[in-house]
């Protein structure tokens, strides 16, 4: 079973490194819109450390969700979908598999790149870390969201729109608390409050998102 | 379950229909009138708010409907993925722009209400970040059932939204509240009783009489309209098959 999931894991990842221009493509979209507040904002850097983390979110947010309504898409277009259905293993554990592929490959970079584009915001080195942890939480909170409703919306005639007036209301809990911890974080509170909350909702998506997309799979499979 | 088994014939729910829609249209006028009544010539200003306060009587009863609107979809979306009788879906879909309509009287009454009170259209506080979202999650719902070229796959996956939105919307309230809150707190269900006077309890508790019958009346109206659509659907995809 543990075999399913890990060979699930690896395969998607293989297709994400085969492919690796999606993952490119994410990540410069992410940059951009960093990119972009500055030039809208004005240079003053006090200003923009004051908006750092939460221009770092709402980038994040804006990166991962277009990204999400792909999550099933070759499954859908080759038969893959049909493959897990006929699995003996429990199908919410192979889409969580999915889930942690997803995460790695569009989550990730945008933790990685995180110190560099909160630093030049201004964002203070000592609260790189905690907006690194955040955001690790945060995105895979947001990648659980999304396989859910991208298993909600294969078949469906609207997509990137669609998605995302899905997936930004719940996601709204994530937002508030992972800007919470990076704001903490910023000056020089403490972080722990907002953090653990955080993991309480990214613990509690792990606990509901596979299940609705196994029951959404089945339905779209019907 | 033995009352949805009942209902579940869409015969007999033709019939019940007939009997119920009088009734909730006859008690959404009367009460209507009355809460009007009272509203407007039979209960007191507020000593702090002056008669602003009477806008009361449309915000706070819109803001139960859209909740309990939301509450009643995510039962319906329980009866449809567990017993899979289409009247359920049908029963979703018919509250779910009812449910959105309050939200958005909530809204705006809210709005006009902050004008006077707080001097100003719009603030972050918890209470009107979480109506809007509430609001969103009604137009996500719409949106997605009727993004599907099979009417049953737009409700399972509806139905799901529902199940998930219903189990997110305490943690989303809860969530905003501590973001931040500005607005006054719950005032009407508390425990030790209501702090508001009964002068203004009463065309409170009219008005919510009126918005609920007005509701299950527009419900079960849609309801109606749509078995028949699927109904006349059905026998032109006969007459030609």
């Amino acid at each position: 079973m543990i075999g399913a999931v890990l060979a699930i894991i690896r395969r998607d990842l293989t297709l994400s490194w085969r492919g690796l221009s999606d993952v490119i493509a994410g990540l410069s979209f992410f940059t951009m819109i960093i990119a972009l507040v500055p030039l809208a904002l004005g240079p003053d850097p006090a200003s923009l450390a004051l908006i750092a983390p939460a221009v770092l979110w709402i980038a994040a947010l804006l990166a991962t969700v277009p990204q999400m309504e792909r999550l099933f898409a070759v499954d859908a277009a080759e038969g893959g979908i049909d493959h897990l259905l006929m699995t003996p293993h429990p199908l919410p554990l192979l889409v969580l598999g999915k889930a942690i592929a997803a995460w790695i490959s569009i989550g990730l970079p945008l933790v990685l790149a995180s110190p560099l584009m909160g630093m030049m915001l201004g964002l203070p080195t000592t609260a790189i870390t905690t907006v690194m942890l955040a955001l690790a939480l945060g995105t895979l909170g947001l990648l659980l969201l999304g396989i859910a409703a991208a298993a909600l919306v294969l078949g469906a005639k609207r997509g990137g729109v669609l998605m995302a007036i899905l997936i930004l209301p719940l996601a709204m809990p994530i937002l508030i608390f992972g800007t919470a911890a990076s704001a903490a974080a910023m000056t020089g509170d403490n972080a722990a409050t907002a953090l653990t909350l955080l993991a309480a909702i990214t613990l509690m998506m792990l606990a509901l998102a596979p299940p609705a997309a196994a029951i959404s799979l089945r339905h779209a499979a019907e | 379950m033995g009352m949805f088994d009942y209902l579940a014939n869409p015969a007999r729910f033709q019939r019940l229909a007939l009997i119920i829609s009088p009734i909730a249209w006859m008690v959404f006028a009367v009460s209507l009138a009355a809460g009007l009544y009272f509203a407007f010539f039979n209960s007191p200003a507020d000593y702090q708010q002056g008669e602003t306060v009477r806008i009361m009587y449309i915000h706070v009863p819109s803001a139960w409907m859209a909740l309990m609107a939301y509450c009643g979809m995510a039962v319906m979306a329980v009866f449809y993925l567990v017993w899979k009788h289409p009247l359920a879906d049908i029963a979703a879909r018919a509250m779910a722009l009812p449910g959105a309509g309050f939200a958005l009287i909530c809204l705006i009454t809210g709005s006009l209400w902050g004008r006077p009170m707080w001097g100003t259209w719009w603030v972050w506080d918890a209470r009107l970040t979480s109506m809007l979202i509430l609001l969103f999650l009604y137009i996500g719902y719409m949106v997605l059932v009727d993004s599907f070229d099979r009417d049953d796959r737009g409700g399972k996956a509806g139905s799901v939204l529902l199940l998930i939105g219903a189990v997110n919307i305490p943690i989303i309230k809860f969530s905003v509240d501590w973001w931040n809150t500005l607005h006054q707190g719950a005032s009407v269900f508390r425990s030790g009783g209501p702090l508001i006077d009964s002068t203004m309890l009463v065309p409170l508790f009219l008005m919510a009489l009126a918005a609920l019958a007005w509701f299950i009346g527009i419900t079960i109206m849609r309801m109606r309209t749509q078995l028949g659509h699927r109904r006349l659907l059905a026998m032109r995809g006969r007459a030609h098959g």
